[in-house]
């Protein structure tokens, strides 16, 4: 199979993919006890008012009318507007996407710099005090919680260093990136043991092969021995393993985004969610929904360039 | 494994370190005193600004929507006919109507406006603005079923205008005092409605300079002065009021602690042991938390299991349980809401007389599931202790817990057994409170229309003495028929730095914002 055909394969499988998220994210919302109406008009008010709101709303329709309506405008770009009618779909989601795709970018970063390090570390000498501080930091950097580890950074980092913010997005690129620092550490603690267990493992395979034995024999130097032979090579199993970590960062970045307060799709969907403002529900399950199916298309485009078999399969 | 004594002297160095950094980062939250919580001293470190963080957005600006969280935000930027009497909240005050009174002949309440009163954009506030104004409530999606009695406004000069009634409604003047009741410029001042939505114009002491994610999860208000308020005595006391939502309890704490933020809104009890005393500001307990019966379900259709299940709670021992300002509660209606009245036969705690009649009613599944919102702290103290004391007499509770809108969607849909329910007053008259149980109670499987009945005739008398005899009718009815078992009266509590002065929040979940210094 030629790659392009592998990579348009891909894409029309996507497609039900996405079509599914879109009708779970519809009908879980409509299932769920929860009435927007009333989150609308207040506990106060009376039947007969959220009857009217209810109405002017569509939801006194069938759900399949609701959805299909609701399938027709999407497929034109046409979202919709939240609950309140105060903005589009399209510019929330856009807007928190700005602040979950950075802070998935600098946390993937994070992540794949602590967990390279320890690894490296870790595999150059089996049984060493590196190795053990690896080991130990894999067990207890998956015990702990992301909230908790939250807390900590924010009460004995950013409150008497005062170097970074509490919490909080700012509008100056600057200062955003600042204020990304701490969330992004946060996430990273919590993936990087379990990229750190499986690099270690692809470390020291390749630096016990036989290529690696054979470069070393005829003189390769150090430096490139390490990054053209060993860490090139123990990449490869980790690629898709980095793939679920970029999507449970833009899936499962809630808890975070809360505990710093950022304005991401994980606080923002949480927001909609108690608030049943279904149609940004659903603005944000697909739109994340696509992206990590997209970036898993991409993991897989990635193995199949690096190693043809993977196309085969 | 190698071992190496040196090695695992390192590791439990290091082990050690980690152990007691952690130790301390737990042991670092509350405070006896302000100091080391970035308010140490009077002085705030942006002076001028006043920075209001709170749980939720608002729900904007529009008065017809006005419920929850816009309801303490909107007399910022709105003034209304009438105010709430501060600090005690006996009363009502003068707003935009410096008099106003009730006249008999013609059914109609006829206010006389201050003749100083402007908008933020420098237009005097006259009749012809609050006959808008009316007309905009009278039309509402939302919130014209408030006004059901109001026929129409008419202006009678510049400064003087009539509300004419259907009929007596003593409800309405404090109706006037709700975020549904602003006054806003005739015709919007020559904007669209979307328009003057965004950027609104009213006559309260605060005018909206920007406003970020509206009605977002982030949303940020930026209030400046209203130059031309008829209250300012000199300049304006503040040059910004910031109004953040910060959705996360924590990260609101430590925003607060950290100096960022001024006041805290909405401080639960876990919250509160974080602040240090002179931090803290609780305001009388005004909210009454009610357990909910549903007589459609087996065994809480019985009178003598819903009697028993009031008469097996310890009231004084809850309060304590949950401690956070709160008090017993002696009937079903809220306490500190001028015309209150306990009824005939208060709520007692006898668990020898409840224990008889449950085992006389001849119900034998005696199980029944709670339902309540987990997201909040104190009703989630407050059902254990419940379960505890209706155990004691024989009544097994097992908890369901959900989200607070489902908790409402699930209880007004009768789609419970017990639940937790929540009511207070906004205004200072105890029909306040009556209009918001009067619905919860048909939540309960009730027929009767008792409340709502009390309510119209209690609403429909201008004698005093009467309008208490309905009130206490109300009392009467819950107390004896049991669909809602008032538990506790509880208080709101706010956090505030020593440098902010002129914050007098009111029991009734909102405060004035022309006082606020800092």
């Amino acid at each position: 199979m030629t790659q392009l055909k592998f990579i348009a394969l891909r894409l029309v499988q996507a497609v039900p993919s996405i079509l599914a998220v879109s009708v779970v994210s519809f009908l879980m919302l409509r299932l769920v006890p929860g009435d927007p109406a009333r989150v609308l008009a207040g506990p106060r008010a009376s039947d007969a008012t959220i009857a009217q709101v209810r109405a002017s709303m569509g939801l006194d329709q069938p759900l399949v009318t609701q959805y299909l309506l609701y399938l027709g405008r999407a497929i034109n770009g046409d979202f919709g507007v939240n609950l309140t009618g105060s903005s589009p779909v399209l510019e929330i989601v856009g807007n928190g996407a700005v602040v979950t795709g950075t802070l998935a970018i600098v946390a993937l970063i994070f992540t794949v710099i602590i967990s390279l390090t320890l690894a490296l570390l870790a595999a150059r000498r089996p049984e060493g005090i590196a190795d053990h501080i690896a080991r130990v930091y894999s067990v207890g950097g998956l015990a702990l919680p992301s909230f908790w580890v939250a807390l900590m950074l924010i009460v004995l980092v950013a409150l008497p260093t005062g170097w970074f913010p509490v919490g909080g997005w700012p509008t100056d690129f600057g200062a955003r990136l600042n204020a990304v620092f701490l969330p992004a550490l946060t996430l990273a603690l919590s993936l990087s043991p379990i990229l750190v267990r499986s690099l270690r493992s692809s470390l020291l395979e390749v630096f016990g092969s036989d290529y690696v034995l054979s470069a070393r024999s005829i003189g390769v130097g150090k430096r490139r021995l390490l990054w053209s032979y060993v860490v090139r090579n123990a990449l490869l199993p980790s690629i898709p393993l980095v793939a679920v970590i970029v999507g449970f960062l833009l899936g499962g970045t809630v808890v975070v985004e809360s505990a710093y307060n950022l304005p991401g799709l994980g606080q923002i969907l949480v927001g909609a969610v108690s608030n049943r403002d279904a149609n940004v529900v659903q603005g944000i399950v697909l739109t994340l929904g696509t992206m990590i199916i997209l970036v898993y298309l991409l993991a897989d485009v990635l193995l199949s360039l690096v190693d043809p078999r993977a196309r085969q399969s | 494994m190698r071992s190496n004594p040196q090695r695992r002297r390192i590791l439990g160095a290091l082990g050690l370190t980690l152990s007691a950094t952690l130790l301390a980062g737990c042991a670092s939250g509350g405070t006896g005193s302000t100091s080391g919580s970035g308010g140490d001293s009077a002085t705030s470190p942006h002076a001028g600004t006043i920075t209001w963080a709170r749980p939720a957005a608002s729900n904007g600006w529009e008065g017809d929507k006005c419920v929850d969280t816009s309801i303490p935000l909107n007399p910022a930027v709105y003034d209304t006919l009438l105010r709430i009497e501060v600090p005690d909240g006996d009363g009502l005050a003068p707003g935009l109507a410096e008099e106003w009174e009730w006249d008999d002949e013609s059914l109609s309440y006829i206010f006389t406006l201050r003749d100083n009163a402007m908008f933020s954009n420098g237009d005097p506030v006259t009749a012809d603005d609050v006959v808008f104004s009316v007309d905009q409530w009278l039309s509402g999606e939302f919130s014209s079923s408030y006004y059901a009695t109001v026929d129409h406004a008419e202006a009678v000069d510049d400064t003087t205008v009539h509300i004419v009634m259907k009929q007596v409604d003593t409800f309405l003047p404090a109706l006037l005092t709700w975020c549904t009741s602003p006054i806003y410029p005739a015709d919007f001042a020559g904007e669209t409605s979307e328009a003057f939505f965004e950027q609104p114009i009213g006559a309260g002491p605060y005018a909206v300079e920007s406003w970020e994610d509206p009605m977002g999860t982030s949303e940020r208000i930026t209030l400046v002065p209203n130059e031309h308020y008829y209250g300012w005595d000199g300049e304006p006391p503040l040059d910004t009021i910031v109004v953040e939502t910060i959705s996360d309890p924590n990260q609101r704490a430590l925003e607060f602690q950290a100096g960022n933020v001024d006041i805290l809104a909405a401080v639960d009890s876990a919250t509160a042991t974080q602040m240090a005393d002179d931090q803290l500001l609780a305001v009388k307990p005004n909210q009454i938390q009610s357990l909910l019966v549903n007589q459609a379900v087996p065994g809480l259709d019985n009178p003598d299991i819903r009697q028993a299940i009031s008469l097996a709670l310890d009231r004084d021992a809850l309060a304590d349980t949950v401690n956070d300002g709160s008090i017993a509660a002696v009937g079903a209606l809220p306490v500190n809401v001028p015309g209150e009245i306990a009824p005939s036969s208060p709520n007692s705690y006898d668990p020898e007389e409840a224990k008889a009649l449950v085992d006389g009613s001849g119900v034998s599944d005696l199980t029944f599931t709670y339902l309540y919102d987990a997201s909040d702290y104190s009703a989630d103290i407050l059902a254990q202790a419940v379960q505890q004391q209706l155990g004691e007499v024989g009544i097994t509770v097992e908890f369901e817990t959900t989200d607070g809108n489902t908790l409402i969607a699930r209880e007004s849909s009768g789609d419970y057994e017990l639940s937790s329910a929540g009511a207070s007053a906004i205004s200072p008259t105890i029909f306040d409170p009556i209009s918001w149980i009067a619905i919860q109670y048909g939540w309960t499987g009730s027929t009767a229309t008792t409340i709502q009945d009390e309510f119209l005739a209690g609403t429909s008398t201008t004698d005093e003495a009467e309008q208490q005899e309905h009130a206490l009718a109300v009392q009467d009815f819950i107390t004896t028929d049991n669909g809602m078992i008032g538990l506790l009266n509880t208080a709101a509590t706010y956090a505030k730095q020593t440098w902010v002065d002129g914050f007098v929040p009111l029991q009734y979940g909102t405060f004035y914002f022309d006082t606020l210094a800092g």
